[in-house]
């Protein structure tokens, strides 16, 4: 919800720059586009589908994200001239850095897992195993390696929707916002006159 | 539907191809869990989705 946010808030902010300057948005071809399905597929059959993700063991959801991640980096660095492409980059390398140093998913700490999650079953988590078939593994902060990468971070109690995100999230979500705002930039030609 | 399409021009194409790719490099890039209720059961597996 709040990356989808990022989204239409960074296409409003692109269209608005664009109408200010009475232009089209201009889209850009990203280079090597098909790395992001090769990324995607593995992960959303792992994580997102319940009757595929819950045939694959954690060793080999471990191994599928952290691959995916690479494939994801190496597709920020061949597109690394775009607007923002710098920004999903290092929230993308801070994501895969807390992973890495924590066996291959993101730590969650039980106290956050049981406030955005208080109706969760007994038994259903317990530290040091993944939470369900999320990306997510359930940690105390003292086991965490730099847990201030982690998903520590969550929305105020006030706000209708639970979530925990980690400091990588959020400069995706920025880079998210910059990168579509670019789009309503003055095209070359444009420029040129 | 056909008529639709055709009336989509070059640009309006890429730029739809373009939020998908975003959209999908977010998901996969991301790795925050959030709570919602899909399929309106209380399984860990539905209950927990990403942030898109």
């Amino acid at each position: 919800m709040i990356l989808l946010a990022a989204v239409i808030i960074g296409l409003l902010a692109g269209f608005i720059r664009a109408k200010i300057g009475k232009r089209k948005l201009q889209p850009v071809w990203l280079k090597f586009d098909w790395l992001i399905i090769l990324a995607i597929v593995p992960q959303i059959l792992a994580f997102f589908v319940p009757t595929t993700g819950s045939h694959i063991s954690d060793t080999w959801a471990r191994l599928i994200l952290i691959s995916s991640l690479i494939i994801l980096l190496i597709f920020c660095w061949i597109n690394r001239q775009q607007f923002g492409f710098w920004l999903f980059g290092l929230g993308l390398l801070l994501n895969l850095l807390v992973i890495c140093l924590n066996g291959g998913l993101m730590p969650i700490r039980p106290e956050l897992l049981m406030k955005i999650f208080p109706d969760a079953p007994i038994g259903s988590w317990e530290i040091g195993q993944r939470f369900g078939i999320s990306k997510d593994i359930v940690m105390t902060l003292d086991q965490t390696r730099l847990w201030w990468l982690s998903d520590y971070f969550s929305l105020p109690t006030w706000f209708p929707y639970r979530a925990a995100f980690s400091i990588g999230d959020v400069i995706l979500a920025i880079g998210i916002i910059f990168f579509l705002w670019s789009l309503g930039k003055p095209s070359p030609k444009t420029t040129a006159l | 539907m056909k008529k639709f399409f055709s009336k989509l021009s070059l640009d309006q194409i890429r730029l739809v191809v373009l939020i998908l790719v975003v959209a999908l490099f977010v998901i996969g890039a991301s790795a925050p869990l959030a709570i919602g209720g899909i399929g309106g059961n209380n399984s860990l597996s539905t209950t927990v989705l990403p942030l898109w």
